[in-house]
């Protein structure tokens, strides 16, 4: 519709537009409550807009409007504000068949990024580049050298395939690829956009039969975002997610909700052995089991096994070594508390997650061997009596430093008085004549001299004669 | 009684919604923004733009 004068009257909207200036309203059906209107103003100067509706003017107005003649030069399209890592981006600059000297630069976090500016037409130019790194992109747009408005402008730069799941896709899909979820039991997913680049995860989940969509929850927590839902019917799902707009790879993922298992409580009757399952060293592979012959479920799937830490995940290699014994391992990089959640049917098996301590590997720098022994204790000892030896551990820094001495039958009672200056008294009770093995240890290691071999002397029955037991227990103590 | 029903208008001028307009306005070019009257009731709107060239038009 189109007045060169005044008065523009349909059901609502009225206008007035003084002095002949061309205007225009759209979509002007009685109905719409919403109106387009468009005008040309032909002069330079001042404009005022005033609104009525009924008899009240509408709060606001008079709204004013500067008209002038300067063109600008803008720049507009997606790549001026998005752009896909390794993925050509583009915007359009608009010089207003100006003539004058553009210049673009476009610079990442660590990095300047190549661009080409050609000429789409007389009044546009095309500039396309590829940013080599997520994150923020400054992108200076200069014309005549001065900065046009809104430059530089801030693209965000962001790699969809870089968003990970916690504990990996693995541990969410089966070998098909399929997500398998229990109806009216909240699946959780945990996502680390950490390496994304700059933008928000969205998910979209709709049954695939009905195309109704599943009401869904995203929290995030710095870097790291949870999809929360749940399936309420059996069938399958469609599962989009979407990071700053563009879809994760393999979108969509296939969702199958199913029943809940007949027999319930099967995952309570796993069970998990081994030193690895709480307690692991750095570079040091660790083991344990996971046991699922108690279930009646036999042979029904594999338990889903997932190491996590506060640095990284650690991948866990499953084998299955008998019918329901699987053995599983893994190396640590980093030490740390790490937790170990094992599921069995989709839910976690009975006292899982477990937690994990990584110890740092023990540096193994000799100290035991710059600890020095001795003593006449460490060659002779008398049965029942206390023989003793000198430890200096003064020049083997701090360290752990333990002593066993074990007979042909019984244990010797082995005593360490710390002299607290790195020296130390090793008191022997041996329980037994004969030959013992004396160990002494410093951080684990071996001293110079251990296993040291003991004789004892004596075992002197009922029979024999006082004498000679003191003749020898004075034998013992002339040597120290 | 004659006439009866009588009908109200009740129309809300605080609800009409201008705009967003656009930031620079050029001389010679077309200029768009739009008007928006949900909930604003069913009464005629009137826009007025005066020009620097002349006082208002028809009021």
């Amino acid at each position: 519709m189109v007045r060169h004068d005044l008065n523009i009257y349909f059901s609502k909207l009225k206008i007035f537009f003084s002095f002949l200036v061309p205007l225009k309203v759209d979509d002007a059906s009685p109905k719409s409550t919403s109106k387009k209107v468009r005008f040309t103003p032909n002069d330079i100067g001042v404009y005022y807009l005033n609104a009525k509706f009924g008899s009240e003017p509408v709060p606001g107005t008079p709204i004013k409007m500067i008209v002038n003649d300067v063109r600008l030069v803008t720049a507009c399209g997606d790549g001026i504000h998005h752009a896909l890592h390794e993925k050509p981006a583009t915007f359009y600059i608009d010089t207003q068949e100006m003539q004058g000297d553009l210049k673009v630069r476009i610079e990442g976090p660590n990095s300047v990024i190549k661009n080409t500016l050609e000429r789409a037409n007389d009044d546009r130019f095309k500039v396309t580049y590829v940013p080599v790194e997520v994150g923020f992109v400054n992108i200076s747009i200069k014309w005549n050298g001065k900065d046009i408005a809104n430059s530089p402008f801030k693209a965000a730069v962001t790699n969809p395939e870089r968003v990970r799941i916690v504990g990996g896709w693995q541990s969410i899909l089966d070998s098909e690829d399929r997500m398998h979820l229990i109806i009216n039991e909240e699946k959780k997913v945990r996502f680390d956009t950490s390496h994304a680049g700059p933008g928000t995860l969205k998910a979209d989940i709709r049954g695939t039969a009905d195309g109704l969509r599943v009401p869904l929850r995203l929290d995030q927590q710095g870097a790291f975002s949870t999809l929360s839902f749940t399936a309420t019917r059996e069938g399958k799902y469609d599962i989009t997610i979407t990071y700053d707009g563009n879809p994760l790879p393999n979108m969509p993922i296939r969702g199958i909700a199913a029943s809940p298992n007949v027999i319930p409580n099967e995952h309570l009757k796993v069970e998990v052995h081994g030193r690895g399952s709480y307690e692991a060293k750095v570079n040091e592979e660790a083991e344990f089991t996971i046991d699922t012959s108690k279930t009646s479920a036999h042979g029904a799937g594999m338990p889903v096994v997932r190491l996590t830490g506060v640095q990284a995940d650690v991948e866990v290699r499953i084998r299955q070594i008998e019918a329901n014994i699987f053995l599983c391992s893994y190396i640590p990089t980093a030490p740390g508390a790490y937790l170990l959640s094992v599921t069995w049917a989709e839910r976690q098996i009975n006292g899982s997650p477990f937690k994990i301590n990584v110890l740092p590997t023990v540096h193994h720098d000799h100290s035991a061997s710059r600890v020095v022994c001795s003593g006449e204790g460490l060659r002779t000892g008398i049965l029942g009596k206390e023989i003793k030896c000198l430890i200096d551990a003064r020049a083997a820094g701090p360290g752990e430093l333990t002593a066993y001495c074990q007979g042909t039958n019984k244990t010797a009672f082995c005593r360490l008085f710390d002299h607290r200056d790195g020296t130390f008294t090793l008191f022997v009770k041996p329980q037994e004549g004969g030959k013992h093995n004396l160990i002494i240890k410093y951080n684990n290691e071996d001293v110079p001299g251990s296993p040291y071999t003991l004789k004892v002397n004596g075992a002197p029955d009922a029979s024999t004669s006082s004498i000679y037991f003191e003749k020898e227990k004075n034998s013992i103590f002339a040597f120290l | 009684m004659q006439g009866s029903p009588f009908f109200t208008e009740v129309y809300d001028p605080s609800q009409v919604r201008i705009g967003p307009l656009p930031k620079d306005f050029i001389v010679g070019t077309e200029h768009t923004f739009e008007i928006h009257l949900d909930n604003a009731g069913n009464v005629p709107l009137e826009i007025k733009i005066s020009s620097p060239t002349g006082a208002n038009g028809e009021t």
